[in-house]
């Protein structure tokens, strides 16, 4: 399988620092506290890959999973999962704002992820010259020891895995999450070809 | 052909409901799907308040949502299974029983006028209500099967697939956390002698009563199953050889106090009994357990039934004396 | 006067966005670097008259070069184009020096207008 190009991964980076830097900004004049993201790392893998790699990351903990399907013109869709790895969603939730009481912890972090990866991928597409409709954000089961057969359910109907660890710091307290950008082959030609598109205007 | 005509005669016809907002949450428009259910036209309410309108809206949260979608310039989403619906509104379904209400996904996207610039908040809402009874018709369903599969057809106590599972899992627990755990394994005595005396139905019915009357002298916490055809486990977390071995007493002897009424005759039956405490450096698995609380139960058998035995090491020896 | 000019950033996207935002008036030599150490290699041993910096970068940050440049009182001036735009962030950056923060992904406007506001143009 064709992967990146040394170039076309450096402007994925690239692209992907300045779309958390704009979706960092956004979430911070919405919910009016400081809101930090960081892409320090970003890798291309094979769908197949990505169960074994994200298992050492989350051996022993509670891990929540929430996924959302996207898709763009020309044959770009796919399936972004956010993975946290939290002993409690509540913390998450107090952090940025919520009032527990107004909802359940599956509607926080369902709310939460959404936004995250809608105001990422928004600026992602409109960087690359292109927009992006989104599927209802869906919380994964997966209690103990299901969130290495539930990757690999959803990695067996994808070819390409971008994975993106992503770090917050939400005003004194910072922790990470995953990002895992489920693609189809055929979406990475398109992402490779904007990408180059892209290469070729500078 | 100019598809532009389409628009709003599909908008109107189709059947989910759209809702148009303002950014201070004025109704712009909604759609026959929403007007007919809502039974209020559009003319009427345009410009107001949707709070106004819809009554029972979680305003805190609504607003928080409609407010992310235009800071954000992002869609947001609810579903059923969190929020059974954001706007009050019937189903058409009228025998279906559970909610009264449609159940609703809703998913809210940011609009922009093409030539004001202005935005607006569209809200899409899909009927989930017949999905959602599938679901919890499902469930339900699974709820009962799943609970048919733990028991004992006869009993209603806890079937041995099951009951050994809850052994296994309890041994863990009681490993991981250093808790003690104690197995009670016994036998309704003579069980053929009341079969011969009383016919099948008579044995049943002694297993029945016995089966619930035990249950009503143990903790919420103990598990209590049916092993084989007389015999039954009851799992004692945390609780020590002593705690259990009084518990298996009192159960002996009130068992023996305690009187069955079948077809006019009273029988009397007693249980034998063995007790066995989770050693966790020589019991590797639950299997262990159960061999320790059965040599135990033999003991009392052999030692003329209607009595506890709790486990010791040397009762290999009694048993070779009885023999 | 001919006015050399630095782009230091890790991603050869960015430089190359950094150089086709430049506005056209701007007649200058281009040197490029792809972190801050080589940046600071450059710095001494020419002449620099701007410096367009990104702060998130291997070897030596943003941070790290503004402050090198602070240390020898190299005199060049410092626009930071960032896509972490944090206030402390930016507050910091212009503690060290830096003229400008501008935000990622760089608008050739924004450039020209605060090129011309401190006479670079």
């Amino acid at each position: 399988m064709t992967m990146l190009t040394p170039d076309q991964q450096d402007a994925l980076q690239e692209l992907m620092n300045v779309s958390m830097g704009l979706a960092s900004d956004q979430l911070a004049r919405f919910l009016d506290t400081l809101v930090h993201l960081q892409v320090p790392a970003m890798q291309v893998v094979r769908a197949s890959d990505m169960p074994a790699q994200l298992r050492e990351l989350y051996a022993d903990k509670e891990a929540h999973l929430i996924s959302q399907g996207f898709i763009g013109p020309a044959g770009m869709q796919g399936e972004a999962m956010l993975l946290y790895n939290l002993s409690s969603a509540k913390q998450l939730a107090a952090i940025l704002g919520y009032q527990q009481s107004e909802v359940s912890d599956a509607e926080m972090l369902t709310d939460i992820s959404s936004i995250l990866t809608t105001t990422f991928l928004n600026s992602l597409a409109a960087q690359l010259g292109s927009t992006l409709s989104y599927s209802a954000p869906r919380q994964l089961n997966c209690q103990n020891n299901q969130l290495v057969e539930r990757l690999q359910a959803l990695a067996s109907r994808w070819n390409v895995a971008l994975q993106v660890n992503i770090q917050y710091q939400v005003t004194d307290y910072a922790f990470q999450c995953d990002m895992i950008l489920l693609i189809p082959g055929t979406a990475l030609q398109t992402l490779q070809q904007q990408l180059d598109d892209i290469l070729q205007d500078y | 052909m100019d598809a532009h005509w389409l628009a709003m005669p599909i908008l109107q016809q189709l059947n989910s409901g759209v809702l148009v907002l303002s950014t201070d949450y004025g109704i712009s428009f909604y759609n026959q799907f929403i007007e007919r259910r809502l039974g209020v036209p559009l003319a009427e309410v345009r410009h107001k308040s949707v709070f106004d309108v819809f009554t029972d809206l979680p305003e805190a949260w609504l607003k928080r949502k409609l407010d992310s979608v235009v800071a954000l310039n992002a869609p947001t989403f609810s579903s059923w299974e969190q929020r059974p619906y954001v706007l009050k509104l019937p189903h058409l379904r009228p025998v279906s029983g559970g909610s009264d209400y449609m159940m609703q996904n809703c998913s809210m996207l940011p609009l922009v006028h093409p030539h004001t610039g202005e935005t607006f908040i569209c809200l899409l809402i899909e009927d989930a209500t017949d999905v959602s009874i599938y679901q919890l018709e499902l469930q339900r369903n699974m709820q009962a099967l799943q609970q048919a599969n733990r028991l004992d057809g006869l009993t209603k106590l806890y079937n041995r697939s099951y009951w050994e599972q809850l052994l296994q899992s309890e041994v863990l627990r009681a490993k991981r956390y250093h808790q003690p755990l104690s197995l009670i394994l016994f036998d309704l005595d003579k069980f053929k002698q009341l079969n011969d005396d009383y016919g099948h139905l008579g044995g049943d019915f002694v297993l029945i009563e016995l089966a619930s009357f035990i249950q009503s002298l143990l903790r919420e916490s103990d598990f209590l199953g049916r092993y084989g055809g007389e015999e039954f486990g009851i799992i004692l977390p945390n609780t020590s050889q002593s705690g259990a071995n009084e518990v298996a007493e009192r159960i002996c002897r009130q068992v023996a106090a305690h009187q069955l009424l079948f077809n006019q005759r009273i029988i009397r039956a007693t249980i034998s009994l063995g007790v066995a405490e989770l050693n966790p450096h020589r019991h590797q698995e639950a299997h262990d357990l159960l061999q320790c609380a059965d040599v135990a139960l033999y003991v009392s058998k052999r030692q003329g039934r209607n009595r506890s035995t709790s486990y010791r090491d040397d009762l290999q020896k009694v048993l070779q004396k009885v023999n | 006067m001919s006015l050399t000019a630095l782009i230091c950033d890790d991603s050869v996207l960015a430089r190359k966005q950094v150089k086709k935002s430049l506005p056209e008036g701007f007649a200058a030599d281009i040197l490029t670097a792809s972190n801050g150490l080589e940046a600071l290699d450059i710095l001494s041993s020419q002449e620099v008259g701007v410096v367009f910096l990104d702060l998130t970068m291997p070897e030596l940050d943003g941070i790290g070069v503004l402050e090198a440049i602070k240390a020898r009182q190299l005199k060049c001036v410092v626009i930071v184009i960032s896509a972490d735009i944090q206030p402390e962030m930016q507050k910091r950056v212009a503690e060290l020096g830096a003229l400008a923060f501008i935000q990622k992904p760089v608008n050739s406007d924004k450039l020209a207008h605060i090129m011309h506001q401190y006479g670079l143009i």
